[in-house]
């Protein structure tokens, strides 16, 4: 369910009539209950890998910070596991269930359960790890401190990996075992996928959950004890799908502890929540055809578009991808301030950067820092020498990489971006502030920036390495001017411009209160402007929001 | 880290007094109005295809008053594009030796959902009773869950009456119902569409061959993915029984194309349910490679294919309205101009 669906708009509205009548703990109920709903949209089996997450990283919090669960509560816990899995993971046909039973036919309410004992191996394989977790609970108490700690935090990384690995990457590296083989005259390899359905946003909520148990472990936050509260901390529906990811110590206390209405919130939730549907439903859905378009050429190996039009395409595609995620990130920021919830912000007009770093500083912010605080500085960071500091950058940015999707081409996308970097700190670039006397300079690295980060979103977008190649090769050495490439500016101009304006008068979400100081006409102005747009201009089609895929 | 957004104290200052807030809301309604005004009033008078729509009932009636055999056309812009009218009733007059007359009822990209609202509202009323519905169609056209034009259904092909049937039967999601009843009463909302043809078209001199382009290119891949999914008849079934309880007599026509994929369509799902209802059926697209030369573009034909195709429409409709000088014939369109 997306924000540029109206079922959102009206589960929200339901939310949100009853939300601020209610005490805290009922609100934390109601938005529990909601962001369970909101995503059981999806396939309400994905509910089941939430649950999971949200228990094990829940007990390896309290674990981790020396706080037993009482025998009761761990029963509790398993329970909640195995019920979940036999209701959400045993092959019960519901729906004929329910039609089984209205009608008091017993033949059609038999025919709705599960059969076979292989359709409740989830449900018993639940069962077994969880009862022998719970069975092996008193005893990992029981560990001197230290190693206690590492256990638990052991515990939570290799079981989030596990199901991330799983749900995203089985199929990716088993097909990439079999070409090698094919490669090295390994014909005949009786393989078969999986065929794995990926639940949307399980790389945002498994880093969320895993960044807990290592920040409780850091003592950077303190563990809760209520189950509740915990699970609505992994699954708050606003951000939970594409972010941004949050940290336990700055989204957990949010949960804790009561929330008011603050002056301004309602206003500023409105404005995000419009901006965020501006640059999703207008800019990324408007361009995405003529994206497609491009790209589309180029995967299936027709004639090729001339090098301008496959450069236009390109920066479609920037625009596109902006405009969608940091729509989301928007609406997403919009909705948890309208529920007394503070997210952080995510971008911040990274197309202005004069740098790559300073681009990576601005872009998906809650997962670069999330890259820069659990892997780079562990891995040793800029400490231990050059070599090192830009080993450490590419490892990270390929892991980045790889987390945004299980392809080669994200692969190369990474491992291209921490080269990038590293060439970028080995020439000592500095940033270039936008002043007076230096603009002809900011503008000149500006578009230098944006340049080299187009160049590594060839490899992002495209549907192979060999098709990123041809791209590019076509865009250095075919300079053909067509009416296409006309008309794809034209559009370009006609969505992202105004955008880009705006962006520039209040860096990105930075400064967004200089719209409300604004005098009225101008703000007149802008909404009416946004307004019109989403009225008149929203796109034909409506596109799935590229980052649920990651 | 990034630091937590807490602007809020700032805003609350700067928001003041609520009367701002009341200014811009009148500000927006205003804008709103406007352009819902310029709509109502100048765009869709304007707008040929509108206008056209709209003279769609008066057209029925005229078509069911004449005298011979009155042939309506309906389907999408294959009927425009691929059928020459007067040719059509010539070579029907020839064959059947009885004055035929046919007038065209079509809307561009449009499916069997929005066909069976035509004929609902332009045929299915006292007095409008013609002979023969010819339905030319390509592509997924008679199965459901088409990318429907909802706007255009909602202003120029329904009524309220028909909004329990619209929601239950052709629209599958909730975005398509709200958007279906938002363009029922906002105009502007419903012709989007054409504003933003209207406004690219005047600003980007190349823009209808772009996006023809584009549209080829892209919903091909839509298409392709799509056909890989088992397709329902819902709306189909409901014409043709809503056909038999009106006594209409209907005339199912597959035009090619030069789209492989619609080409190798079978429609064997669809032929059966039609045939199974005593409804004729009748393929033109002869099994084997398409003469490109005939084609306009990927789906419509020029002038050559235009008169090939009318051609062979009137030789499939012959037999159906009687061979000449068959007297059947006769008394079918006598039968017929006597309701």
């Amino acid at each position: 369910m997306n924000y540029n669906n109206p079922t959102f708009w009206l589960l929200f509205v339901a939310v949100y009539a009853f939300y601020w009548r209610l005490r805290h703990r009922r609100q934390n109920d109601l938005l529990l209950v909601a962001s369970y709903i909101f995503y059981g949209f999806w396939d309400y089996r994905f509910l089941f890998l939430i649950l999971i997450s949200t228990v094990i990283d829940f007990i390896g919090g309290l674990g981790v910070a020396g706080v037993q669960l009482p025998k009761w509560r761990r029963l509790r816990l398993a329970a909640l596991l195995i019920g979940s899995a036999l209701v959400l993971c045993s092959k019960v046909h519901y729906a004929a269930l329910a039609s089984g039973l209205v009608h008091l036919d017993a033949q059609a309410v038999l025919a709705a359960l599960p059969e076979r004992l292989r359709d409740f191996a989830v449900p018993l394989a639940t069962a077994a790890v969880t009862l022998a977790y719970t069975a092996l609970l008193p005893w990992l108490y029981a560990l001197p401190e230290r190693t206690r700690r590492k256990t638990f935090l052991t515990i939570s990384m290799v079981a989030n990996l596990a199901i991330l690995g799983f749900f995203k990457y089985c199929d990716f590296f088993v097909g990439s075992f079999v070409n090698l083989l094919h490669a090295l005259g390994v014909q005949h390899v009786d393989v078969r996928m999986l065929g794995i359905l990926l639940p949307p946003g399980i790389s945002f909520y498994t880093f969320q959950a895993m960044s807990y148990t290592v920040d409780v472990y850091r003592g950077d936050a303190t563990p809760t004890d209520d189950l509740r509260d915990f699970a609505l901390f992994v699954c708050f529906f606003p951000h939970l799908v594409a972010g941004p990811i949050m940290r336990a110590s700055t989204l957990l206390p949010q949960v804790v502890q009561p929330r008011q209405r603050r002056p301004g919130d309602a206003e500023e939730g409105f404005a995000l929540v419009m901006l965020g549907l501006f640059k999703k439903i207008v800019i990324a859905d408007n361009l995405a055809p003529m994206v497609n378009m491009i790209f589309f050429q180029y995967g299936r190996g027709s004639h090729p578009p001339t090098g301008p039009e496959s450069l236009l395409g390109l920066y479609g595609f920037m625009f596109q991808v902006y405009g969608d995620f940091s729509g989301y990130s928007s609406v997403a920021r919009g909705i948890a301030k309208w529920l007394g919830f503070d997210l952080i912000i995510n971008f911040q007009t990274p197309y202005l950067s004069t740098t790559p770093s300073e681009h990576w500083r601005r872009w998906h912010i809650s997962l670069s820092t999330w890259f820069r605080d659990y892997l780079y500085i562990p891995l040793g960071g800029s400490r231990g020498g050059t070599a090192v500091e830009y080993r450490n950058v590419i490892i990270t940015m390929t892991l980045a990489g790889l987390w945004h999707g299980a392809a080669w081409t994200y692969v190369i996308w990474g491992a291209y971006t921490g080269v990038l970097l590293c060439i970028s700190r080995g020439l000592g670039t500095k940033e270039v502030r936008n002043v007076a006397g230096h603009r002809l300079h900011w503008l000149w690295r500006v578009l230098l920036t944006f340049h080299l980060t187009c160049s590594s979103y060839l490899f992002f977008r495209s549907s192979s390495v060999p098709a990123a190649l041809q791209m590019g090769w076509r865009i250095l050495t075919n300079f053909t001017p067509t009416a296409t490439a006309g008309t794809m500016l034209g559009l370009l101009l006609f969505y992202a411009a105004p955008l880009f304006a705006l962006e520039a008068y209040t860096e990105g979400e930075r400064h967004l209160e200089r719209l409300f100081t604004a005098p009225w006409p101008r703000q007149a102005v802008a909404y009416a402007y946004c307004v019109l747009m989403l009225v008149i201009f929203p796109a034909v089609q409506t596109h799935e929001f590229i980052y649920f895929q990651f | 880290m990034s630091s937590s957004t807490s602007s809020s104290e700032a805003i609350g200052e700067a928001v003041g007094a609520p009367a701002r807030a009341t200014r811009i809301a009148l500000v927006l309604l205003a804008v709103l109005c406007g352009v819902e005004a310029l709509t109502r009033f100048k765009l869709v008078p304007m707008t040929k295809e509108f206008e056209q729509f709209h003279s769609y009932p008066r057209l029925a009636a005229e078509l069911a008053h004449r005298n011979g055999l009155r042939i309506a056309l309906v389907g999408a812009s294959i009927v425009h594009e691929d059928i020459d009218t007067a040719l059509l009733t010539d070579r029907v007059r020839a064959a059947t030796r009885i004055p035929a007359h046919a007038e065209q009822f079509s809307a561009d990209h449009s499916f069997v959902n929005t066909w069976y609202y035509m004929l609902m509202h332009d045929f299915w009323r006292p007095g409008n009773r013609v002979d023969l519905v010819v339905i030319p169609f390509v592509g997924p056209s008679l199965y459901d869950h088409n990318e429907i034009e909802i706007g255009r259904l909602a202003r120029f092909f329904t009524t309220v009456d028909d909004w329990p049937d619209v929601l239950g039967t052709d629209l599958a999601t909730t975005a398509e119902r709200a958007d279906f009843l938002l363009s029922s009463f906002w105009v502007s909302w419903a012709a989007r569409d054409r504003m933003q043809e209207l406004t690219f078209t005047r600003l980007l001199p190349n823009y209808k061959a772009f996006a023809r382009e584009q549209q080829n290119l892209v919903f091909a891949e839509v298409f392709t993915r799509r056909a890989h999914k088992a397709r329902s008849l819902v709306a189909l079934d409901r014409l043709l029984r809503a056909a038999r309880a009106h006594s209409t007599r209907l005339f199912f026509v597959v035009f090619p194309t030069q789209r492989a994929d619609w080409n190798g369509q079978p429609y064997a799902e669809a032929r059966r349910l039609i045939e199974a209802s005593g409804t004729d059926y009748v393929d033109l697209r002869g099994g084997g490679d398409v003469d490109t030369s005939i084609f306009a573009d990927l789906v419509h034909m020029n002038v050559d294919g235009r008169t090939l195709y009318t051609g062979l429409l009137a030789d499939a409709l012959a037999p159906v309205l009687g061979p000449a000088p068959s007297e059947a014939g006769a008394a079918f369109a006598a039968s017929g101009a006597s309701e």
